[in-house]
């Protein structure tokens, strides 16, 4: 059975290429433009791995994986930031993997195959 | 003898000359007056030396008796100051009666009498007076006395009145500082916020349009558009990506070992197309080839201080940079040297001022962030001229001690 990524970014552009990219990849994927309706979603999704984003308006990346973290610890979460410099933030450490943002989605498909393969 | 009248006339003639006078100068030719009238303590001449903070003399004047006009040293006023400069007395000394007859030797005084000129327990100068013929008589000389003190207070007035305008000055200088300082932080703030945004964008529209390429028809002309829009955007983001780098937060930085052999190699491939005339030399000792500190800092700071080489050296044949690394106990010594003939020894001290710039097109950002980073690095930077060379950064940083040589 196909695995199920959860694709947050405010960014339109962004979660299409992510979703088209990881639906190439042999995922399911369902993207969502802020927190507010991504939380929402979760509970009902279960999806097998969420990719975040942090800067975005209404609450921010950092609550979300908060929040993600209470409702299920156990799904793995990648932040997924243009700005390097929140690797520093202290909401980060409880995420399972940090991305930088790129055009090149190597890096990001990497990761999740090595964290889905780990479950 | 001048009577009662004559004296009190006198006292306030002489305190309104101090009180007008317009410079520093005729305040000093003015305090030498009553030394000098044949009404009063009638010297053959006289003169006053003065002291600033650093207890150096910076200023002399003299005056000769109306009617005995001996020269002094055969020189005008501005002559005798430099004389007293060139007079190497300590404002110290002045305590010591020996060496006040030093400097009335030197000044070729035959019998001098003393003055110090002070305020509270600070001694400001000196007066000296030759050949004083009315000293005997108590009223002359509890006059005179009176006339050194007014001098004294004078001396301390026009000082603190210099020390005002300096402070004022200061703070405003300050102030003017302070503003552009905070217009520069905000201004990277707001860039900082800019470039997110077009990067985050580009991020997408990069992507997208990777995706796009492989639905044309792949015809020449597509496959041409296609190229040059995707070399442009390449260009824009990488773009971003380096402004990024440079204007990064730097309390951010994690201190980690690395290799400076790598990182100088990153700076001169960086820079070394500025000029390519220019002959790096390079010597890194084994034992520095690996340094302790935030690699891209370093890597900042190298490139900073050859980009400042390279454009001293211009248009100067036969240029060359040499960067030597050593590492002694727990310092790293990095000193980067340059043929460009040297700093202006008057801009020397300035060069680590943020907006320190000599340069047309410079900001003056450059080595203050050089000095920035130093310092957050608990390291030192030095630069001095090498006569007939250039100049010559030296860095210092402290490394931490390991037991294995180099980590």
């Amino acid at each position: 059975m196909a695995k199920k990524v959860m694709v947050v970014d405010d960014e339109e552009a962004i979660r299409l290429l992510y979703s088209e990219e990881l639906e190439d990849e042999g995922y399911e994927v369902s993207a969502y433009p802020d927190g507010e309706s991504a939380l929402e979603a979760f509970k009902a999704e279960k999806p097998d791995l969420v990719v975040l984003d942090i800067t975005m308006p209404g609450i921010s990346g950092l609550e979300v994986i908060g929040k993600m973290k209470e409702m299920s610890p156990d799904t793995p979460i990648i932040m997924s930031t243009a700005y390097s410099h929140y690797k520093q933030d202290f909401y980060t450490w409880i995420a399972d993997a940090y991305i930088v943002k790129s055009p090149d989605l190597t890096t990001l498909k990497d990761k999740i195959k090595e964290i889905l393969q780990k479950e | 003898m001048a009577d009662n009248k004559d004296t009190l006339e006198f006292i306030y003639k002489f305190g309104e000359t101090l009180y007008k006078a317009k410079s520093r100068d005729e305040f000093f030719y003015a305090s030498i007056v009553p030394f000098v009238l044949n009404e009063y303590l009638c010297c053959s001449k006289a003169a006053i030396l003065l002291y600033n903070e650093d207890n150096q003399i910076i200023k002399g004047a003299f005056g000769l008796e109306k009617t005995n006009a001996e020269s002094l040293s055969g020189c005008s006023n501005s002559g005798f100051n430099k004389i007293v400069q060139d007079f190497q007395m300590s404002c110290g000394d002045i305590i010591s009666l020996g060496e006040c007859s030093k400097a009335a030797d030197y000044l070729k005084f035959d019998k001098p009498i003393f003055f110090r000129l002070q305020f509270r327990e600070k001694i400001t100068g000196l007066i000296i007076a030759d050949k004083c013929r009315n000293y005997s008589d108590s009223d002359k000389k509890r006059l005179t006395l009176f006339i050194v003190n007014t001098i004294s207070l004078s001396i301390e007035n026009i000082n603190n009145d210099e020390n005002i305008i300096e402070l004022k000055k200061e703070l405003f200088e300050e102030k003017q500082y302070n503003i552009q300082k905070n217009n520069i932080y905000n201004l990277g703030k707001t860039s900082a916020m800019i470039i997110h945004e077009v990067k985050n964008s580009l991020i997408g529209i990069i992507g997208i349009f990777n995706k796009l390429r492989r639905y044309t028809d792949n015809s020449d002309k597509s496959n041409k558009y296609s190229n040059i829009i995707s070399k442009e955007l390449d260009r824009i983001y990488n773009f971003l990506l380096d402004i990024n780098k440079y204007s990064k937060s730097r309390s951010i930085a994690e201190k980690s070992l690395f290799n400076l052999s790598d990182t100088v190699k990153n700076s001169v491939d960086m820079v070394r197309n500025l000029n390519e005339t220019i002959t790096f030399k390079i010597n890194i000792t084994d034992n520095a080839e690996y340094a302790y500190g935030e690699s891209s800092q370093i890597e900042q700071v190298i490139t900073n201080l050859l980009k400042n080489s390279i454009e001293a050296i211009d248009n100067k044949q036969n240029g060359v940079i040499i960067l030597n690394a050593e590492k002694n106990n727990s310092y790293l010594t990095i000193t980067i040297e340059d043929n460009a003939g040297g700093i202006n020894e008057k801009h020397i001290k300035d060069i680590f001022k943020p907006f320190y710039t000599t340069k047309n097109y410079g900001t003056g950002l450059g080595l203050s962030i050089v000095s920035e980073i130093i310092n957050e690095h608990n390291g030192t930077i030095n630069v001095e001229n090498i006569k007939g060379k250039g100049a010559k950064f030296s860095i210092k940083l402290p490394m931490p001690v390991s037991k294995n040589n180099g980590g």
